[in-house]
């Protein structure tokens, strides 16, 4: 064990002693295994991040959109890709294996099989004239076998790294794997010789702290549900399948149509829990198909609004994430959805032509059909390919739903059974997105601890400088995006017209403009016809500009000398319909882009000092936590709460799901750990005010000034006043699910008959209001149910639909079902009525699957009540300027990539503050959020966007305006000299503007949005028609 | 007049209009090709001098769109906006010009719809009013 010196200004640090490991590796290159990579290298970390497949990229990678916001799905994961593949510190090994694992945490040795892909990665450039003469053709298991590919193939276009594979198992020259050449026409026609039957595969092998497993996840083959006929009706699709069929560079260029005839369907049908929840194939729920087949139904409606009706056929409607209630409605509202809550028996060719979807009708309880065009089965999300001989290969245990099993999911959600070795993403269970990668950031967290020093601090290097007087020569880029643009704007055409404006030095149109070897490409013509400004006509550089920026900076163009014109998001997109027109468009808002860039300015790298420190508001579970792992990272770190004691809502509950842990025995253990790693706790104290900036808060706590570098929001929520709902406060044995927990932690056995009577959704899921879903009550109420019957007592769960989507979440329910808990469905729109005398005596509701009224005798009632905001989280938005969502909770920064951070740097959030969670869901948060702020203040400084305001001094007359309007307090009014004049704090400037365009001298200007570079587009724009 | 197809230069703060613009066209709303926007950081930072610029060298209308109120990524820079637009119309005014060519919307990020729907409604109202007296003139 290497000797740890202690840091001055860190506490006794609590942490696993690092070893000889000198980075990380990551198996599995999708969405979480990239955010952990890239995670990790912010942090210091060297990391080998191995991918099974010849390309990164993952499930997202396929995906059509995301939800709820319909965001491109590759278009923001496109962006990490790069990033990734780009990192120094990132080696990639792509297409290849982990074969062994030997070694302890800190000091682990795995030997990974690199597999011969039979072309040189360095060599090959991805030009694709191998592929045109294989002769084999076979289906690209990219396009879900709905497009074909060739046996010298990349996956997709904007594959990274874009290098060519042979695939053996259906090139000519293999026969059951052994090499008999008898086709060389790939090989002579790469025109690089990058293509050779002699490569071999090898073996790396390489010494880690720590390994992180985020293999994903593969879509099960419904064929064994014969009953539906997938594979005999050509018609009835998977959920992936039709993803690849939305997609505007899928197989169907994004046409909603019936493969069968290639006709647009009238009608589809939507059939969910295939194979999952299913006691024959995989018992667990997979979490998110309830939502993504709403996304579905609205996306084909979008691309093709001839498709008129849409049948979504569900058991239970699992829309529990931030704003899925709410989508899950539009979906009915908007689009049209017919939900219909029955399991089709059976799904059938019909005599004409159509498909005929047998199922219950639950209106009336009697067999039922619906002839369709199309069927869509969302399919059980089952651990990928290859996760036992990986188990194996990393001496870990898979559990018996076959993913990678979690040895203690309360103490630490993502250890497997060897410690260092972490389970993120759906390698441990289906997820969505956000959950995916909150978790890849917690499991940073815990990888980084077992690294200890071992890390690399990158040079920052300055950025480019150039002449002021140098001749504009500009680059000129105009993307395809595939088809998105190409397929509505003359992409060719506009570059050919960029060549004729002043200024342009080269220009040239591309395939995919943001993929990772055009990034080479732009490099390349950067150095060759020495370009010193460059524009894209792509995208939105609200995701793209930083990738594009940093190739400038690469190749010596100042990264403020480049500018985008979105010619997609706002134009092909759009003007879909009026090619013409949106071609038009596009050439001026390329011409405006290029007057813009003539007078860009080249801009400093600004940097500012970081405080090792940080704060945590909220002393419940996430809150501890987060402070544990901050801390451990020898981050000087203050926990405050406002009440007398920590532990928050844990402090209320019993027994916890899923390990049935005692919630005081987790608490204490927390508690432990808290006090070793060195937090300093205070307690009944609150936050008085903050201010400052990142890396630099002045934080008012206690009465104590403190200079804080990084802060997090832990500030949970509160359990809902149900006041006047269901009985609540009329009849005093009406109580909460919160006061539930103590009856049961009080009661050994209850007497025999006494009913408990469980009601969920009480004052969440409102058409008014609380609108979205509370996440964790129906888990909830399923561990107290079966509880309570196991210490006899009689109980009922009346709710609408049993959220049950965690990985344990459904065999917690099927135990309640078997231990006697009795369910009822009641409709959205039917109220449970509790009747009595002083005392409740019945619960009276309309039973959904009897089609009856229902009358409960009760001795207890128990509401399930959902979490809402904390009363502290506006005052303290307000004080931090951190939005709120219209729930009350506060607004993370992504919904998908960002679930961590505030739009606000430094700022972080986790736990419930965010939205209503579970434990596990919440540690995990905690842990990810500990994550970023080490990779936050590892490096000592942080860089700011110098893209601020400034004062030509001679001009400004002191007359005060800016600093009236300035929100931050940037500029400030100095006297030196004998002169008085304003001076911008460039470290509180956050560069909107406002003050420059208020100046009446012109004295301040805003940097990069200056009144010459905005006035020159302007001007341009109107200059030429006129 | 009637096939007259107006010239408007938009301007959207980054954070909010700018992405409920992005939004519109992940969505694929379609909306008319007659809008050129100038994205700014917050639209605080528009001046009147530039929409005057923009109205003297032609332009048909002038569209300024940031954050609801209270939704500014910078706190107050919209209530600002708002003042430069309301100043603003008075010049135009006195150019000759209908004030209504100057038209302020908030639009958030997740707006998409309301940005599509309110560049067809201006679109439309000024095809309207017609060409703008000053590039007639030209
Ligand atoms: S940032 Fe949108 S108006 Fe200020």
């Amino acid at each position: 064990m290497a000797d740890k010196e202690e840091r001055q200004d860190s506490p006794a640090v609590d942490c696993p002693a690092a070893g000889t490991g000198k980075g990380i590796l990551v198996i599995g290159g999708g969405v979480t295994g990239i955010q952990a990579a890239l995670d990790l290298t912010r942090a210091g970390a060297q990391v080998y991040l191995v991918e099974k497949t010849p390309s990164v990229g993952g499930r997202m990678a396929q995906l059509d959109k995301t939800l709820p916001t319909n965001d491109c799905s590759i278009c923001i994961l496109s962006p990490l890709l790069v990033e990734a593949l780009r990192n120094p510190n990132i080696r990639l090994l792509s297409y290849s294996e982990v074969v062994g694992l030997e070694g302890t945490p800190g000091s682990y040795h795995a030997k990974v099989l690199r597999k011969a892909r039979y072309v040189s990665e360095e060599t090959c450039v991805g030009c694709g004239i191998c592929a045109k003469p294989c002769p084999v053709t076979v289906p690209n298991e990219f396009e879900m076998g709905l497009g074909d590919r060739k046996a010298i193939y990349v996956p997709f276009q904007q594959a990274a790294p874009l290098v060519y594979t042979v695939d053996t198992e259906n090139c000519l020259n293999f026969k059951n794997g052994t090499f008999e050449q008898v086709c060389d026409k790939c090989v002579s026609k790469c025109p690089r010789g990058a293509i050779s039957f002699d490569l071999k595969e090898e073996i790396v092998e390489i010494d880690v702290a720590a390994v992180l497993v985020a293999t994903g996840f593969d879509e099960m083959n419904p064929r064994p549900l014969r009953n539906l006929s997938y594979g005999d009706i050509p018609d009835v699709l998977t959920g992936m399948e039709f993803e690849r069929m939305l997609n505007a560079s899928g197989p169907t260029t994004g046409h909603v149509v019936k493969r069968s005839d290639g006709e647009i369907p009238e009608s589809i049908a939507f059939v969910q829990c295939v194979g999952s929840r299913d006691e024959r194939y995989n018992s667990f729920c997979s979490r998110v198909c309830c939502v993504y087949s709403v996304k579905q139904c609205i996306v084909a409606k979008d691309h093709e609004p001839k498709v008129k009706d849409f049948h979504y056929f569900y058991r239970d409607m699992r829309a529990y994430g931030r704003g899925f209630e709410e989508f899950y409605l539009r979906g009915k509202n908007e689009t049209g959805v017919n939900y219909i809550r029955s399991s089709p028996s059976s799904i059938q060719k019909n005599g004409n032509g159509r498909i005929a979807v047998h199922y219950e009708d639950p209106e009336t309880a009697r067999p039922a059909s619906i002839d369709v065009d199309m069927v869509i089965l969302s399919c059980a999300m089952i651990p990928s390919a290859g996760t036992e001989d990986l188990a194996k290969a990393l001496g870990i245990e898979v559990g018996a739903d076959g993913y990678f099993k979690i040895e203690d999911p309360l103490r630490d959600p993502l250890t497997s059974t060897r410690e260092g070795v972490l389970i993120c993403g759906c390698a441990s269970g289906p997820k969505d997105i956000p959950d995916s990668v909150a978790q890849a950031s917690a499991a940073c967290a815990k990888a980084l601890a077992y690294l200890g020093d071992n890390k690399v601090i990158a040079e920052e290097e300055p950025l480019p400088e150039h002449d002021p007087d140098e001749e504009p020569r500009i680059g000129v880029f105009i993307c395809h995006c595939g088809l998105n643009i190409a397929g509505v704007v003359d992409s060719k055409g506009v570059a050919k017209y960029a060549k004729t404006l002043p200024g342009v030095a080269y220009a040239t149109d591309n395939l995919y403009t943001c993929s990772d070897d055009t990034q080479k490409k732009i490099y390349n013509w950067i150095k060759k016809h020495n370009l010193n400004r460059v524009v894209v006509a792509a995208c939105t550089p609200r995701t793209h500009e930083p990738i594009f920026r940093q190739t400038c900076a690469e190749a010596g163009v100042n990264p403020y000398m480049f500018d985008m014109a979105n010619i997609r998001d706002q134009c092909s997109w759009v003007h879909a319909d009026v090619p013409e027109d949106a071609t038009e468009k596009a050439k001026d808002l390329v011409r405006m882009a290029v007057s813009r860039a003539q007078l860009l300015r080249p801009l400093p790298r600004k940097t500012v000092e970081v405080d090792k420190s940080a704060l945590v508001i909220g002393g419940g579970i996430s809150g501890i936590q987060c402070a544990i792992d901050t801390a451990r990272q020898g981050i000087k770190t203050y926990l405050v709460e406002k009440t007398a004691a920590l532990g928050g809502q844990l402090n209320n509950l019993d027994r916890l799901f899923p390990s049935n842990q005692s919630a005081s025995e987790l608490l204490e253990a927390k508690l432990e750990d808290l006090k070793k790693a060195g937090v300093e706790v205070m307690t009944s104290t609150e936050v008085e005010s903050v201010d400052g900036f990142v890396g630099n808060f002045e934080v008012k706590v206690g009465g104590r000034d403190l200079k804080i570098g990084a802060l997090i929001l832990a500030t949970g929520g509160q359990i809902l006043d149900p006041e006047g709902k269901v009985g609540y406060g009329k009849f005093k044995n009406v109580i909460t699910s919160n006061d539930f927990e103590k009856v049961l932690k009080e009661t050994e056995t209850f007497d025999g008959d006494k009913q408990i009577v469980f009601v969920q959704c009480v004052g969440s899921r409102q058409t008014e209001g609380y609108t979205g879903c509370s996440r964790y009550c129906c888990h909830v109420s399923l561990k107290q149910a079966g509880a309570a019957v196991k210490k006899g007592a009689k109980a009922a769960i009346i709710h609408r639909d049993v959220r049950a989507f965690t990985r344990d979440g459904e065999a917690l329910y099927r135990d309640a079902r078997r231990d006697g808990v009795h369910f009822i469905r009641r409709p959205d729109d039917r109220e449970v009525d509790v009747k009595g005398n002083g005392t409740a005596e019945s619960v009276s509701v309309f039973d959904q699957t009897l089609l009856s009224d229902l009358k409960l005798d009760c001795d207890l009632v128990v509401l399930a009540v959902p979490l809402v905001a904390s009363p502290t989280a506006a005052p303290l938005a307000e004080m931090l300027r951190i939005p709120m969502g219209l729930d009350g909770f506060y607004l993370e920064k992504h919904v998908k990539l960002g679930p961590l951070e505030t739009n606000t740097e430094g700022i972080f959030l986790c736990g419930c503050s965010q939205y209503p969670k579970d434990i596990p869901d919440s540690l995990a948060q905690a842990s990810g959020v500990a994550a970023k702020v080490g990779a936050l203040l590892s490096k000592g400084f942080v860089n700011l966007d110098p893209t601020t305001a400034s004062v030509r001094t001679e001009l400004c007359r002191a007359c005060g305006t800016c600093v009236e309007i300035c929100e931050y307090n940037a500029p400030n009014m100095v006297e030196k000299d004998g002169k008085t004049y304003v001076e911008i704090n460039e470290a509180l400037c956050k560069g909107c503007g406002t003050c420059a365009s208020h100046c009446p001298t012109g004295a301040i200007v805003a940097r990069h949005f200056t009144d010459g570079q905005v006035e020159a587009m302007i001007d341009i724009l109107f200059a030429e028609q006129t | 007049m009637a096939d007259f197809e107006p010239r408007i230069v938009a301007f959207a703060c980054n954070w909010c209009s700018y992405a409920g613009a992005d939004l519109a066209g992940v969505s694929r709303l379609q909306y008319p090709p007659n809008i050129r926007t100038i994205r700014v950081m917050c639209s605080g930072r528009v001046t009147p001098g530039w929409i005057l610029r923009a109205f003297e060298h032609g332009a048909d209308g002038v569209y300024v769109s940031g954050c609801h109120i209270g939704d500014c990524h910078y706190a107050f820079g919209n209530k600002m906006a708002e003042k430069q637009v309301a100043l603003a119309k008075k010049l135009v005014e006195q150019l000759g010009l209908e004030p209504d060519r100057l038209h302020l919307e908030w639009v958030s990020a997740s707006e998409g719809q309301k940005f599509a729907d309110s560049v067809t409604g201006f679109v439309e109202r000024i095809k309207s009013l017609g060409e703008s007296p000053i590039r007639r003139k030209d």
